[in-house]
């Protein structure tokens, strides 16, 4: 395998959860997970050996994985610009212990590591059999429209203060 | 007199994901369908094996954690050259070096009755082959092409 430059440290990974693979062809290329603090995750195949299957780990936003999905970024678009502007490199044995982690930046990513600039999804997401327990709704309404999305709510009964109860997370611009 | 089922080439493992809580998917007779897949040309490689079999194996997950699916015994193929052709080009712009993982070529060959059992194949031309016991796809598919050479 490449020899890549990172930091090296421990991380558990045991507390992620599928919510689907992304690309899949006899075993996962590339998954979404999700964390036990409700982040997103891609899980990204890169290399193996005989021993062990590098794969790089990066959070990503959900509107940026939506647009990923939906053809307007490409694959390279995520990976080299992961949302804590670092990835993670680990190792999986075949009993899928987890080693070797590294914290890596996208700048020193080897290039056979990266994907073609023109890597724009052309799959079908296989979802995990409890992905709509886990799965989240990202909904961004920009400020000016706030009122206005307000009323539509009151109108058909679903009062705003209801919604921000169910909502973990809500941004605002 | 009533023909006995064939068992699968992997009936063990099929039945411990059975156990937890897998279902094999519908399966139908491939007829003497051409088929192809991606294999390694080198001789000394393992080809037509299923990934869950493999060392190390791609997975990021125990089996009992997520979904047990049992397409980690089938055989992935394609039903058109061309099919095979563009999901691998697919493949290749996102993994650079998904070569090391499914091979770099071609191969092709007929699926018989005796053979095993396919799954619906999918627009894109997929589908997931469950081998019978003493199927043995390298007596039966053959290199055509080289995938990586463009």
């Amino acid at each position: 395998m490449q020899e890549i430059n990172g930091y090296k440290i421990e991380y558990d990974f045991s507390t992620f959860r599928k919510i689907a693979d992304l690309v899949y062809l006899d075993g996962p290329f590339l998954s979404h997970y999700v964390s036990s603090k409700g982040d997103d995750y891609l899980f990204y195949w890169v290399d193996r050996d005989e021993k062990d299957n590098r794969w790089l780990v990066l959070r990503v936003s959900l509107p940026n994985l939506q647009k990923y999905i939906g053809k307007k970024i490409s694959l390279r678009d995520l990976i080299a610009s992961p949302n804590d502007g670092f990835l993670y490199a680990v190792d999986v044995d075949n009993d899928l212990h987890y080693h070797d982690v590294k914290l890596i930046q996208p700048t020193s990513l080897p290039e056979e590591y990266l994907p073609t600039a023109d890597s724009f999804y052309d799959f079908e997401p296989v979802p995990a059999e409890d992905a709509e327990e886990l799965m989240t709704y990202e909904l961004t309404i920009p400020y000016k429209e706030r009122n206005r999305f307000e009323d539509i709510l009151h109108k058909i009964g679903f009062p705003i203060s209801a919604l921000k109860k169910m909502a973990s997370r809500a941004a605002v611009f | 007199m009533i023909a006995k089922e064939p068992k699968f080439k992997y009936q063990e493992q099929i039945e411990k994901l059975v156990a937890l809580g897998c279902q094999l998917p519908e399966l139908f007779a491939p007829d003497n369908m051409q088929a192809y897949r991606f294999a390694f040309s080198e001789s000394g490689h393992q080809n037509h094996v299923p990934q869950y079999l493999l060392n190390p194996k791609r997975m990021l997950q125990e089996i009992d954690k997520g979904r047990a699916n049992a397409s980690l015994l089938a055989l992935s193929c394609f039903t058109t050259s061309e099919k095979a052709e563009a999901f691998y080009t697919s493949l290749r712009k996102a993994f650079r070096n998904v070569a090391i993982s499914i091979g770099e070529s071609l191969s092709e060959g007929r699926l018989t009755n005796e053979d095993g059992r396919k799954t619906v194949s999918a627009p894109n031309g997929h589908f997931d082959f469950y081998e019978y016991e003493g199927c043995d796809l390298n007596k039966t598919f053959v290199i055509t092409k080289n995938l990586t050479n463009k």
